[in-house]
């Protein structure tokens, strides 16, 4: 590297300061640059997380959370006031019994929110990762799944419930968001270390597990004493949660991600090589496959007479409910770039969606394609 | 292009060795790091021979007398120079280009890390879909990236009496510095060797910024840091080009037995008409003859000639 440098040039003092400045500053954009690799808190690291209340939509993405007024797409407040980079929010908020909002932080830390004034309440910092997947909020409290392995179950102020998280033996991340079922006190929860795991609601202890065969991350559909779970082992699992047995396996195409929608005794779902299946329960029997134009992460929407589907390269599927195409896919996002992982949400008669990469965050599209308002830009 | 043809193949390659050890991912990473060491290992002998021809040139007395001579005329020192190039059968581009062809794949090899280290939903995406069909997806994956103490996706920390030290940036921190010391190549000697203060500063700002980012990203970047440079250093020893006495600063080398002390080449600023006379000298631990420029003159106040 010698040469580089010029080895015979005259040694002087204000050449070696700019050269030594030069080379520091070349270590400190490298520097910046492998950091970046790592991940910022400016580049998406995931896709925006919704939920409706009243006419309101509160949407977690990257730094902030808004308050959106339905009726007309406007911002009705966001938190926090100013961006901050340490803090991130993908996963959907979710409203408790007591009417506040839980929206939990890839900074660790699971908040809970007045969602008139959108200000902070409470805080439950004792996690040792982030919060991807969105807190299961019931009567009983507040199930939070964290990539350290653990599930906090938490009161509505925030207090831990159970006299210690549940942790996965193998400290595996949890992804999914667990679910439950009227009458068994109990929680399903699958987990990233290749099995289900089911515990005891009220104490978080576990009573009993289903190895699957590979990861989840999707959140379970239950029906009849079946739950539908697919697996990154690309199939479809039908268990029944008496005997806790697989009981039908379906064959996918690709990993199956997203969690399913279940509707009038039928099973609707995706994977991420782009197949839309619709499969015949508890059988899991074909009904129809599909090839969509890209990945399909999140569950579809079922309503009484359409299934709408969202995919990787930003088009929205509008499907009758035997999975024939009622109308050419639609593309959305102002950019080429613009993705749909997020799962499409009923509002009224329109669906929400929320894509991303992209200046638009939220949309209000009716049946018709038609939509409700301007999509919602946040005003930076 | 980039990705499909390196970095794509290298996270392949490191799932197919996740799963041959045990689906551990720390030693999936010792073995990948010491894996493309060795591959990388005939480029990097490359490099060195062509550094050491270079810089043996640059102390002939040769090259010194027209450094001298053209002082003033940079076009006609910029020709001799290239006369001197071709007689000796040297191009001032080989001791770089192994290092061009290296720094890809390393850069590769991070971003192969990175990625299967995926540790959000969008990163774990693409990286689920990059998997070959031969690798076995439902067994390996996702990684499971304990290891010692470590979560190799996260920032490392080792709780001691309540404090989370980062023990693995400091051994970043330490083990980058040993390598750039100890496997630094001898200076020139030539007069004003800027290369020699550049290396200099590299040796300090380096190990911080390797630090920062250890401290930072997750640790299991800084585990094949620390790797990296470990078999680095072993790399060089085992070539006999380590030098351990660079290790220690240069005015306590004075103080030590002479077997001990270095005599290690040293680059003395003296000014371009004082040109310096070149001695042989013998190091004597591995026999290899050295040149030692030494100040023409003695000076009234002492050279501060600092090593390298």
């Amino acid at each position: 590297m010698t040469f580089l440098f010029g080895a015979s040039k005259r040694f002087s003092l204000p050449t070696m300061k700019i050269k030594s400045l030069l080379a520091f500053l070349a270590l400190l954009v490298i520097t910046n640059l492998l950091t970046a690799c790592g991940g910022n808190a400016y580049a998406a690291t995931s896709w925006p997380g919704l939920t409706v209340s009243n006419d309101v939509a509160y949407l977690a993405y990257n730094q902030q959370v808004y308050a959106v007024d339905l009726t007309n797409g406007s911002e009705l407040g966001r938190y926090p006031q100013k961006a901050d980079r340490n803090k991130t929010f993908y996963a959907a908020p979710a409203l408790t019994p007591t009417g506040d909002l839980i929206v939990a932080g890839y900074d660790k830390v699971l908040y809970s929110l007045d969602p008139a004034t959108m200000t902070e309440k409470f805080t439950f910092a004792q996690a040792h990762n982030r919060y991807i997947a969105s807190p299961l909020v019931t009567a009983e409290g507040i199930f939070a799944p964290n990539a350290d392995g653990s599930l906090y179950a938490l009161d509505f102020e925030l207090k831990p419930l159970w006299s210690q998280p549940f942790q996965v033996p193998t400290r595996q991340a949890l992804w999914a968001t667990p679910v439950t079922q009227p009458g068994c006190h109990c929680l399903y929860l699958p987990a990233m270390d290749k099995f289900l795991y089911v515990l005891d609601i009220q104490t978080g202890e576990e009573r009993g597990k289903v190895a699957l065969g590979a990861a989840s991350v999707g959140t379970p559909a239950i029906a009849d004493g079946i739950l539908y779970l697919g697996t990154f082992n690309r199939e479809m699992l039908a268990i029944d949660l008496t005997t806790r047995q697989i009981i039908h396996r379906y064959p996918t195409d690709g990993m199956v991600w997203g969690g399913a929608a279940l509707a009038d005794g039928r099973l609707y779902f995706g994977d991420i090589e782009g197949a839309f299946y619709i499969l015949e329960t508890p059988t899991l029997t074909e009904v129809k496959k599909t090839a969509t134009d890209g990945a399909i992460v999140a569950p579809p929407l079922v309503t009484a007479n359409a299934v709408y589907v969202t995919t990787e390269s930003g088009s929205l599927y509008t499907f009758d409910l035997n999975g024939v195409e009622r109308r050419p896919p639609q593309k959305f996002g102002s950019k080429e770039t613009t993705k749909l992982y997020a799962p499409p949400i009923l509002y009224g008669d329109f669906i929400l969606l929320t894509p991303m990469d992209t200046d638009e965050l939220l949309y209000a599209v009716g049946a018709d394609g038609n939509q409700l308002w301007p999509p919602f830009i946040p005003e930076q | 292009m980039f990705n499909t043809f390196i970095v794509y193949p290298l996270v392949n390659l490191l799932l197919v060795i996740y799963d041959v050890v045990f689906n551990n991912f720390g030693l999936a990473i010792i073995v990948f790091t010491i894996l493309i060491r060795l591959v990388t290992h005939p480029l990097m002998l490359q490099q060195i021979k062509s550094s050491q021809a270079m810089q043996e040139l640059q102390k002939s007395k040769e090259w010194l007398e027209i450094q001298k001579k053209y002082k003033d005329n940079r076009e006609k020192l910029a020709q001799e120079q290239m006369r001197i190039y071709q007689e000796k059968g040297i191009s001032p581009f080989s001791s770089c280009l192994p290092l061009l062809i290296q720094l890809p794949i390393m850069i590769a090899f991070y971003q192969a890390i990175v990625q299967a280290l995926a540790a959000t939903p969008i990163q774990f995406l693409a990286f689920v879909k990059n998997i070959y069909p031969f690798v076995n997806v439902s067994q390996v994956v996702p990684l499971n990236s304990h290891f010692l103490w470590m979560d190799l996706g996260q920032p490392e920390r080792l709780p001691i009496f309540g404090v989370g030290i980062p023990v693995l940036a400091i051994l970043v921190v330490i083990t980058t510095y040993l390598q750039s010391k100890m496997t630094v190549m001898p200076s020139s000697g030539a007069p004003n060797d800027q290369s020699a203060q550049m290396a200099s500063m590299m040796n300090l700002y380096m190990p911080l910024l390797m630090g920062y980012i250890s401290y930072t990203l997750a640790s299991g970047l800084a585990l094949y840091f620390v790797v990296s440079n470990i078999f680095s250093i072993g790399q060089y020893a085992a070539l006999g080009k380590l030098d351990v006495k660079n290790v220690i600063p240069a005015r306590w080398r004075g103080k030590l037995p002479q077997a001990a002390a270095s005599p290690s080449p040293v680059a003395v600023p003296v000014p371009a008409d004082d040109p310096p006379v070149v001695e042989e000298a013998s190091t004597p631990n591995d026999g290899r003859p050295t040149r030692r420029v030494m100040p023409k003159a003695p000076r009234k106040k002492s050279a501060r000639g600092r090593s390298r």
